[in-house]
């Protein structure tokens, strides 16, 4: 896809969005008559036009560029990168599961080790400094947010 | 007014006998730098988990501790903004855009050289003003009603469009879409919940940190691991940290001018560090005489913001100290401190408690003075502190950001926000929407949107009212020519240009 291509798709789609914060507007109490400020739904619907204005000059602005604006810049590198990329994202939704039942430290150990692990090129991965820092990294955070500033985290089997 | 007198700067001078107002001003800086460098760990939220920390002290070490945590922490977001393109602290996001390309090109200890004296001669400026104009830069804000307020947020939002990267039209849409964030949480007037969904956390609106932390650090972690960049280690040799005198010399105007630049913003209310640091660049942007290279790592760059974000510091404290309302978050969170102290900022703070004042002018002026020392001596631990492995890096960055959400009000609600913000961040930097506008739309939001219709109401719904009051109409004036100025400029250059060669 070409840049100007991608900007008028998310031109539309921005149109799309203040059309339905629009709407949903809509749905907050209104009084009829009186000052239009005093309504919850007047600010959201404010934005929502100023947001439509804007997404159709994107659209226009996009629409007058030069064909020849260049290819959208690749979203992952290589099939790896994706598949790095996904492996963090379930790491970080797993994280606030394995916080509640087994407690900050184990979850942030955890997080490290793997995420580190997997990161590390896999010809030169050295397990005695991934594990080093590791749980060097988690002891800060443990020093630091449980010790010194004691953050009251959910209590889980583990610390 | 007898406000004036020299007590308010001596009388505080007889508590600095006792040392412990030098450690903890020294330990404030030294912690208030390492916090601020730490991508995902901004000023704000170092001030607010330092203040239970405070309780047991006299308010005078408490607030050496707390001014040095405030000095570190804004100066120290510059760190990270030159070598890793993370501003540490939102007030450091236009230091990124020079920083990180010096950075880049191997020059990043001269640019955390330039950054200390900017930063230090900024400070310097920014106390002497607050404690000479504190109470007529007061008097004119007093004056200031909601009209004002809605013109002093819409030139923040259009200066941040103009500056940031891309056009201004995607700068534009950044900024409402986080106003719309913004509207997230009880309607201040009318108390009715909007867009909660059916979750309590969402009441008071969207916690800024998380979404901050969420776009700035966890989305640019998503970036790298996306292009593989870190198999790529950047090793950066900090040398020639100290800068050379000529280098002082060729920055000393853009210095001076984005300190008063600095001092003005910071002490308007809702203005604080990261609207000072923008238009101070901005101001660069149109003046400096450098200005075609800016954004391509030149010193300049550095300077302007560096200059006015820690010249802010000083500038915010003026209508926290004076009037009871914050320039910026951190001061918000400062008054926190204050007020468990049992003491209530306003005017008759300066009357009635006269020292203290004065100990927090004193207070101040050593904490620039350690940062100064701190900053030149230290650069290469703050350095080796968030360069050592991308491998290593960027699991500590997510994890110190997922425990920091976590932290800053006890909620795993507030993880899901980062993480969710981490991936709206990383789509809308790969479809080229700029991230600071979002941020700032959605900082200021609430309080634009409170102060918007509380005018419209009291005008009784008419609109007329923002250009009806002079100072308001000036503000709108200044949003005009800050969005149409550099077209308008075009246009009428290349008239001229075209006329001459006719």
């Amino acid at each position: 896809m070409t840049k100007k291509n991608l900007d008028i798709l998310v031109g539309f789609i921005f149109f799309a969005f203040a059309g339905l914060l629009f709407i949903a507007a809509g749905f907050m109490p209104t009084r009829e008559g009186g000052i239009p400020a005093l309504n919850t739904g007047f600010y959201p619907r404010l934005l929502a036009i100023i947001l439509a204005v804007l997404s159709v000059l994107m659209v226009l602005e996009a629409v007058r560029k030069q064909a020849d604006s260049g290819q959208v810049e690749v979203w992952w590198t290589t099939k790896a990168a994706m598949f790095m990329f996904a492996f963090t994202i379930v790491l970080l939704v797993l994280y606030p599961f394995v916080m509640k039942t087994f407690g900050f430290a184990t979850a942030s150990l955890l997080f490290i080790t793997s995420l580190t692990w997997m990161l590390s090129d896999k010809n030169n991965r050295k397990p005695v400094s991934i594990i080093i820092v590791s749980v060097g990294l988690t002891a800060l955070l443990y020093i630091i947010f449980k010790m010194i500033l004691a953050i009251p985290f959910p209590h889980g089997m583990l610390i | 007014m007898e406000l004036f007198s020299m007590n308010l700067y001596l009388s505080g001078l007889s508590h600095f006998a006792n040392p412990f107002m030098f450690l903890s001003s020294f330990l404030g800086v030294l912690i208030g730098i390492i916090f601020g460098a730490l991508p995902g760990l901004t000023a704000t939220m170092t001030i607010a988990v330092f203040i239970p920390f405070t309780f047991g002290m006299s308010p005078y070490i408490s607030f050496a501790f707390l001014l040095g945590l405030y000095s570190g922490a804004v100066y120290g977001g510059s760190i990270s903004a030159i070598l890793i393109n993370i501003p540490g602290t939102p007030s450091a996001i236009a230091t990124s855009l020079d920083g990180y390309p010096m950075s880049k090109a191997g020059r990043a200890g001269e640019a955390i050289g330039i950054s200390t004296i900017s930063s230090t001669i900024g400070g310097f400026l920014s106390v002497f003003v607050l404690m000479f104009a504190a109470p007529a830069i007061a008097s004119v804000a007093l004056k200031f009603s909601a009209e004002e307020y809605v013109g002093i947020t819409l030139i923040g939002l259009s200066v941040i469009a103009i500056i940031s990267p891309g056009s201004t039209i995607k700068g534009l849409i950044a900024g409402v879409i986080g106003l719309i964030i913004g509207i997230v949480g009880l309607d201040p007037i009318t108390g009715f919940p909007r867009f909660i969904f059916g979750h309590a956390e969402l009441l008071e609106g969207i916690d800024s940190i998380p979404v901050m932390i969420g776009m700035y650090g966890l989305s640019e972690m998503l970036v790298q691991i996306s292009s593989a960049e870190y198999k790529v280690t950047v090793e950066q040799k900090l040398t020639k940290i100290v800068p050379p005198w000529k280098d002082i010399k060729r920055i000393f105007g853009t210095v001076i001018r984005s300190s008063f630049i600095g001092v003005l913003i910071g002490a308007l209310p809702a203005a604080g560090g990261s609207i000072a640091s923008l238009v101070a660049y901005g101001q660069e942007k149109r003046l400096g005489k450098n200005r075609d290279l800016l954004g391509t790592g030149i010193i300049e760059g550095i300077a302007a913001p560096e200059a006015a974000n820690n010249a802010s510091t000083g500038g915010a404290l003026i209508p926290m100290l004076t009037l009871g309302i914050p320039g910026d978050a951190m001061t918000a969170v400062l008054m926190g401190g204050l007020i468990i102290q049992g003491l209530r900022p306003g005017p008759l703070l300066f009357q009635q408690q006269m020292p203290f004042v004065s100990s927090i002018f004193i207070s101040l002026l050593l904490s620039v003075v350690f940062m100064c020392i701190l900053g030149l001596l230290g650069a290469r631990l703050y350095a080796k502190l968030i360069s050592f492995p991308k491998k290593f890096l960027i699991p500590a960055i997510l994890v110190f950001g997922l425990v920091g959400s976590y932290a800053i009000s006890n909620s795993l609600f507030d993880i899901w926000v980062l993480i969710v913000s981490g991936i709206i961040g990383f789509v809308f930097r790969k479809i080229g929407l700029p991230i600071a506008p979002i941020i700032l739309g959605m900082i200021l939001g609430p309080l634009f949107e409170s102060n918007f219709r509380r005018a419209l109401m009291l005008s009784e719904g008419n609109w007329a009212t923002f250009v009806q009051r002079p100072i308001s109409l000036a503000f709108i004036i200044i949003v005009i020519l800050v969005l149409a100025g550099p077209t308008l400029l075009k246009s009428f250059k290349k008239t001229f240009i075209h006329s001459k060669g006719v």
